[in-house]
């Protein structure tokens, strides 16, 4: 299930830490006191207590560890376009084929602190395959943590292209529909979307327009659909039809983004809708993440939900919850110590681990 | 209720009779009488002083007071300390456990306007394209605690129109909310995306050639001038032999002309090359009889010819007010080539400049800071993505490294989606974790970004004397937890939880 055997061969080889700050970001995404981790072939062994006499302590003095930043949106280090313009609905496809792994991309956006990213179609394909969660670093062993994440569907305009179908949004409704009922009635199990309408495969979809959240959460409910949704603007109108219990993935923001887009989060918030914050990688800067964490708790987000949404709630969308996204025993090592709050714009990176092995931040190009 | 409730709840010239009220009869006459004299300056007292207290106040100049008041009369500060009080009918509000701030400056507000269409004369100023009743924008803008912006008359390249600063009072007149009509004037290299180089060389080449026209233009209006003064004083001269020598004519003229082409009377009995609108009548040089005119007009026509008037060019003389050290030059050039043209000029000029966008200005680090020219970036980092053209010479780190290398940097919202002013406060917090100390990090925003705009007497600081433009904020303006609860412009609240909009 973890699919890491390759990889525990690479990790164990990391000899074992512990790591002492000033605080760290729980998994509720509060700030607390008194930092100790001790990690070991690659995960983190323990939290807090005391720290064992023979192993390397690193000390950060005022420094909070915060899990590694993961960025839900985006097309990091892809190659070239990530849709297939043919044919809109494409279940077979595989977001980890995309990946170049030598992309410098990657590098930069570990020194921002981001340590896991999505990869999958962009927005132009309806169906477009299974989103590969991976790492920054090959510290971890390969570079890919899960082939076979969530399926992408997307109901953006970019996928209504003319010259093939669908081109409307009622199409492409439709079309999903017919796939998923299809998928439902199939006996086989070769179907990719058959995992779907048993809930066996979580489902993560882009709606641009409240009209397209209400079309997915109405389909997620005939197919019983495992159901996250990429939306920002119209937050408003449709945070209670998401109702509690909801996933939603929010941004990217900016600093010049919209009251209506920086204050979504807020609003699911309120709704007590889970909220992860998408990065956009690399069409945004390298810190996207920390600056639409920023951003969306200017605007109304609680700050523990704001830390949250770029670390634990991108985790559990993702489907990875139980190995990265937050510092408890069990998770993997991956970690970045800042200078302070990472809420807070003016810290700065000090410190990056991944699957327990510290990544020397001074190696520059 | 006290006194001085009293008369805030009453309108100004019931206050004598409210005292009246209050008094007893004999001393009532004396009291009514002192009132009547000073009552103006009571009502003047009474409208609106008022004194913000017990708040941690970053003044704008770097330095931070702890549990200080400010003292506002009108539109402007008065007096800023710890131990500052009002006056008996002063208003107070206690602002403990917050900040306050000078409203913050944007100054590189191109949202607020739109781009000139290129080719358009380079005389507009911006100042008209500013839409003062867009509450839109003015909002977004004063919930982020912005309470002045440079607005630009931005081209795509070339020369632009004239910049001006504005203050966000939503709906005022005109002389209210600008605060500066000519500000600077607008330039861009470089063009759009995409540009060839060989159009970027001709770019350049031209930008120069504008400011060597300017100077040509003002060469050919001093030599009109001294060419003007010799004519006139030959028609004086003129004018005091023939009244001397009349009706003789003159030999002295070369041609000699016969008093038989005077028969043919010229059709206009106008000199060639008048134009009266430039001369007013008191400076003509003589009243023409008709009897000598013939006789003078034939002869001017031969040697005294009265120069051509260079055309007025108004672009012409905005450049020329930049040449004079009146006007500052903002060019908006991203690759370093550019930027290091935009040097050169400025050097050949001796323009006071500043660059605005310079995503490209680290290598070039050195020339800026040798040259003195300040650098704006876009308060919106640029994606990580290679965009080619100007993002290529881009660094993640480029305040910090041009800081460091001695360039005076600020930050501004830039271009970017019309109407929607960049979160300025969060932006330059992000500045800190590069290495910009948090103290420069603020002055940039406020007395420095005044500085700048040649506006340190008038706002950016909360000093006495500069106008009452302040934002109270719940936590220091970099916190990630800071919210503006109220703003001030020039005395007045425009926004605040009793002027919610």
């Amino acid at each position: 299930m973890l699919g890491a055997t390759t990889a525990t061969v690479c990790v164990a080889q990391t000899p074992p830490r512990a790591l002492k700050a000033a605080a760290i970001v729980a998994p509720d995404g509060s700030i607390q006191t008194g930092g100790k981790l001790v990690l070991r072939d690659g995960v983190i062994e323990k939290v807090g207590g005391d720290l064992p006499g023979d192993i390397p302590v690193d000390s950060f003095d005022g420094g909070v560890i915060c899990p590694g930043l993961i960025d839900s949106l985006g097309s990091l280090s892809a190659l070239g376009s990530q849709s297939e313009s043919e044919t809109a609905i494409q279940p077979g496809l595989r977001g980890g084929d995309a990946l170049d792994r030598f992309h410098p991309h990657l590098r930069a956006a570990l020194e921002a602190g981001v340590t896991a990213f999505a990869l999958g179609s962009d927005d132009e394909n309806i169906i477009g395959g299974r989103i590969a969660i991976c790492s920054t670093d090959r510290s971890g062993g390969d570079l890919v943590i899960q082939s076979s994440g969530p399926m992408k569907l997307s109901l953006s305009p970019a996928a209504f292209v003319p010259d093939r179908d669908p081109t409307s949004r009622s199409g492409a409704v439709g079309a999903l529909r017919a796939a998923l009922s299809a998928a439902r009635d199939s006996k086989s199990d070769a179907d990719p979307l058959k995992g779907l309408v048993s809930g066996k495969v979580a489902v993560l979809a882009v709606a641009p327009n409240g009209a397209d959240v209400l079309s997915l959460l109405q389909l997620g409910r005939e197919f019983g659909l495992k159901l996250a949704l990429v939306h920002s603007t119209d937050a408003r109108d449709v945070a209670g039809a998401v109702g509690k219990g909801g996933n939603v993935i929010v941004g990217p923001l900016l600093f010049e983004s919209s009251e209506r887009e920086a204050t979504a989060a807020a609003v699911f918030e309120a709704a007590k809708v889970n909220v992860a914050i998408g990065g956009g990688l690399p069409v945004r800067p390298a810190d996207s993440l920390r600056i639409g964490a920023a951003v969306a708790a200017r605007n109304g987000l609680s700050p523990a939900a704001a830390r949250r949404a770029v670390t634990i709630v991108p985790a559990e969308i993702l489907g990875v919850a139980d190995r990265i996204g937050s510092i408890q025993a069990g998770r993997r090592a991956d970690l970045v110590v800042f200078s302070g709050d990472p809420l807070d714009l003016r810290s700065r990176v000090i410190a990056v681990y991944v699957a327990g092995r510290r990544v020397d931040l001074a190696q520059k190009e | 209720m006290n006194r001085s409730d009293m008369r805030k709840a009453m309108p100004p010239n019931s206050a004598p009779l409210v005292v009246t009220a209050m008094r007893a009869r004999l001393p009532m006459v004396l009291t009514l009488a002192c009132l009547l004299a000073f009552g103006p300056a009571i009502r003047v007292a009474h409208a609106q002083e008022l004194v913000l207290k017990d708040a941690t106040i970053l003044v704008g100049d770097g330095k931070t007071l702890d549990g200080a008041a400010v003292q506002i009369r009108g539109e402007k500060i008065v007096a800023v300390g710890k131990k500052v009080r009002g006056g008996m009918m002063s208003r107070a509000i206690s602002l403990k456990g917050k900040y306050l701030t000078p409203g913050l400056i944007d100054v590189w507000g191109q949202r607020l306007v739109s781009s000139l269409p290129q080719g358009r004369p380079a005389t507009a100023v911006a100042a008209d394209a500013y839409d003062e009743f867009d509450h839109h924008a003015i909002d977004n803008a004063i919930r982020q605690g912005i309470t002045t912006v440079y607005v630009p008359a931005p081209t795509a390249a070339g020369l632009g129109g004239i910049g001006s600063v504005v203050r966000l009072v939503e709906g005022a007149a005109r002389s209210e909310y600008v605060l500066s009509e000519e500000a600077a004037i607008c330039a861009a290299l470089g063009g759009m995306p995409g540009t060839t180089a060989i159009n970027r060389a001709k770019g350049a080449a031209d930008f120069r050639k504008l400011w060597l026209d300017a100077k040509q233009y003002r060469k050919a209006f001093e030599g009109y001038d001294e060419d003007l003064k010799e004519y006139e004083e030959k028609i004086k001269k003129r004018a005091d032999e023939d009244k001397g020598k009349e009706p003789k004519k003159p030999e002295e003229k070369a041609g000699g002309k016969t008093m038989a082409e005077d028969l043919e009377p010229p059709p206009n009995p106008r000199p060639p090359g008048r134009r009266p609108r430039r001369e007013p009548p008191g400076q003509r040089p003589e009243p023409r009889p008709e009897s000598d005119s013939k006789e003078k007009k034939v002869e001017r026509k031969d040697d005294i010819k009265r120069p051509d008037e260079p055309g007025k060019d108004r672009a012409k003389d905005a450049l020329l007010r930049a040449i004079d050290g009146k006007l500052i030059v903002r060019v908006q050039a991203d690759r370093p080539d550019e930027i290091l043209n935009a040097i050169d000029v400025a050097r050949e000029f001796n323009l006071s400049m500043v660059i605005e966008g310079a995503n490209g200005a680290v290598p070039v680090a050195r020339e800026l800071a040798a040259a003195e020219i300040p650098v704006i970036l876009a308060a919106e980092p640029l994606p990580m993505q290679f965009l080619g053209g100007a993002t290529r010479f881009a660094s993640a780190d480029a305040a910090a490294r041009l800081a460091a290398a001695g360039v005076a940097v600020h930050v501004g919202s830039g271009a970017g989606a019309p109407q929607s002013p960049a979160n300025l406060a969060l932006s330059a917090a992000r500045l800190v974790a590069q290495g910009i100390p948090e103290a420069v990090a603020f002055r940039m925003l406020t007395g420095d970004a005044a500085k700048l705009l040649a506006l340190e007497d008038e706002t950016g600081r909360i000093a006495g004397g500069l106008s009452a433009d302040l934002v109270v904020w719940s936590h220091h303006p970099f916190d990630p937890a800071a919210r503006v609860e109220r703003v001030f412009i020039r005395g007045h609240e425009v926004y605040g939880w009793s002027v919610r909009c």
